[in-house]
């Protein structure tokens, strides 16, 4: 019976069976190196237009020459011979979008790599695509709250917004990103975290800090390894965007991180230089700016009749030694609407996140900051940034006058409110309280070594009793002068308890 | 200095050479080849010939086709197949070069250029076997 049933329902699909019938161009491979392949033929194909080989392995042209076609492999390519036979597709690259995606950790061509079974999808998006024009953007106007106290009241990000974060190795640059993702429970939005050749063992690290959070609910992790081939690494950030695009086309605000945007153009100078194009500075090929223009400029935020999503993105770069006016860097802060520079020697200091505030900016951010935080931290930045000057100028003289002295122990009470252990992201509300104890001087009088204790303390004494404070912030971004009454009332009841 | 590409340099010696004959020829085939050899270009000569070749079918109209068959058919098919060629490429001439081979399994495979027009039993096998899995 089965079988009969079998051999029916073969006869039939062999019945609608027609065999396609056409002329084809094709190609042969006249050279294989170092994921490389130099194709003959293929006279009427694309840039970027997707080709097949003889064995299944799939490539992406990239060099149009006048006798040869240069294409980067996606795959194995020891496998390749010299003489196989390439089709082209007549398709441009693109890879599989889906809302089964989000929890997933899926590869540079979109498909999971995570063990947890296929995702199946009809949805394509293809990885090169033109930005968004004018006309479909807004300005940006919604924040995004990464929970970094420094990051949130100093140099805030909008949703829509890219902002650069920038440092030497080591200096807690994907912390920042980490601790972005993790607070976003229940923020509505969808995060996209791209692995550009770091180590397997680095990746697991964060995913399992991810799932523990409870933060891969609402994250798509892609990844290009540090053993994959460099045409990985340079697709993976394009194919981060890709699936971005389609959770922002369905009005979903998206955040996305490009770790690291350093690797992706070090991915990029070794495919131009195997594939014979005219090095330039530091070696890099000419485009190497358009490289990451392209990729960041896709990163917007759409009006409400454009669907009203975004994409706000948080590239990575790492410097050399502090060296901000390397190639890529001073590329990708042009690119960029701002930057959040960690320093080395802020980090050794104990000093984490280690953010320069001077040299840290958000150009556009601030249009996106909620107006209570703003009350809060108007000054902020002005008292850290003379803070400083004053903290290098006092070494030298002991005899301080006592305004200097105070601006100098209030700077010193900001340092320490904005050290900020990993993975313990503050709630917006919460921020603000801290910050209107700081900036109003309520803390003065508290010795630094009890700042963190005093503001833990402080947390649980105003959630509790200072409600209404609490609920304009939530509710309405602002506090009223009922409010800031309660809050000044809780904060002097608060010290007279502290010990 | 740029780097002068085979086929700028085919096109030249095509340009040089199409009308002459005779000493007028042999003293533009010399001159060629000591231009070759002072660029140091004569590893590339393989290159050139082939492409010249192209260059001197494309301008006489004759079309190059590989055919490959299991077995080579009876005169009549293959004349057939060549008008065909003739008409689809606009050639005055097909330049057919047959081949057998056993792996197609039957039916014929036609190859212009880097143009493929696969008609073979294999081809219709493959592509059965991709619909057969896909749906």
């Amino acid at each position: 019976m089965i079988k009969n049933t079998i051999v029916e329902n073969l006869k039939r699909q062999i019945e609608k069976f027609q065999a396609d019938i056409k002329a084809e161009k094709i190609g042969h491979v006249i050279e294989v190196f170092d994921g490389i392949a130099k194709l003959s033929g293929l006279s009427d194909i694309q840039a970027s237009e997707m080709v097949t080989f003889a064995n299944g392995e799939a490539g992406v042209v990239l060099n149009l020459e006048e006798d040869s076609v240069g294409v980067i492999i996606l795959g194995e390519f020891s496998k390749i011979r010299e003489g196989d036979e390439v089709r082209a597709t007549g398709k441009i690259l693109s890879v599989p979008v889906s809302d089964a995606q989000v929890s997933r950790v899926l590869n540079a061509l979109g498909e999971p790599i995570d063990g947890k079974g296929a995702i199946k999808t009809d949805k394509r998006n293809p990885i090169e695509k033109v930005a968004p024009g004018v006309i479909t953007r807004q300005g940006v106007s919604q924040a995004v709250q990464t929970g970094i106290k420094a990051i949130d009241a100093l140099i805030p990000i909008g949703r829509g917004q890219r902002e650069l974060i920038i440092g030497d190795r080591q200096t807690g640059k994907t912390a920042i990103a980490i601790d972005a993702i993790l607070n976003q429970k229940g923020q509505d939005m969808i995060c996209v975290y791209v692995s550009i050749g770091q180590k397997d063992s680095k990746l697991r690290k964060l995913q399992t800090r991810l799932e523990e959070g409870g933060a891969m609910e609402y994250t798509i992790i892609v990844s290009a390894g540090s053993s994959e081939s460099a045409a990985l690494s340079y697709i993976a950030p394009y194919t981060g965007v890709a699936i971005a695009e389609y959770f922002m086309d369905l009005g979903k605000d998206v955040l996305i991180i490009y770790d690291d945007l350093s690797k992706h153009a070090v991915a990029y100078r070794e495919i131009s230089l195997l594939l014979r194009r005219p090095p330039g500075r530091e070696a890099f090929p000419g485009d190497v700016f358009y490289l990451h223009s392209r990729l960041l400029e896709r990163a917007c935020r759409r009006n409400k009749e454009y669907g009203g999503g975004s994409i706000t993105a948080l590239p990575i770069i790492e410097t050399q030694s502090g060296d901000l006016s390397a190639y890529i860097p001073t590329n990708v802060i042009s690119i960029t609407d701002g930057q959040i520079f960690l320093e080395t020697d802020l980090f050794y200091k104990g000093i984490r996140p280690a953010v320069n505030v001077g040299f840290s900016v958000s150009r556009v951010g601030s249009a996106a900051q909620i107006k209570a935080m703003k009350k809060v931290s108007g000054t902020l930045k002005l008292d850290l940034a003379q803070f400083r000057e004053l903290e290098a100028f006092a070494q030298f003289g002991s005899d301080l006058d006592e305004s200097t002295k105070n601006q100098l122990e209030r700077g010193k009470r900001a340092v320490e409110v904005l050290k900020q252990p990993q993975y313990s992201p503050v709630k917006t509300e919460d921020q603000v309280v801290i910050l209107y104890a700081l900036t109003k001087g309520h803390m003065d009088s508290v010795a630094i070594d009890k700042i963190k204790l005093f503001e833990e303390g402080l947390i649980e004494y105003a959630r509790k009793n200072a409600k209404v404070f609490y609920k304009e912030v939530i509710e309405t971004k602002v506090f009223t002068e009922a409010g800031e009454q309660e809050l000044v009332k809780v904060i002097e009841e608060f010290k007279g308890s502290f010990v | 200095m740029a780097k002068i590409s085979t086929k700028n340099l085919v096109l030249a010696i095509h340009e040089m050479t199409k009308d002459k004959s005779g000493h007028e020829l042999d003293v533009a085939i010399q001159n060629i080849t000591d231009y070759l050899a002072k660029k140091r270009m004569i590893p590339r000569a393989p290159e050139i010939l082939r492409k010249l070749e192209e260059l001197i079918n494309f301008d006489e109209g004759i079309v190059k086709a590989n055919i490959t068959y299991k077995n080579i058919p009876e005169k009549k098919i293959t004349d057939e197949i060549e008008e065909i060629l003739m008409s689809r490429y606009g050639a005055k001439k097909i330049l057919a070069v047959t081949n057998e081979n056993e792996n197609v399994l039957g039916g014929v495979k036609i190859e212009v250029g880097d143009e493929v027009i696969d008609l073979t039993l294999k081809n219709k096998i493959n592509q059965l076997q991709n619909y057969l899995i896909t749906n």
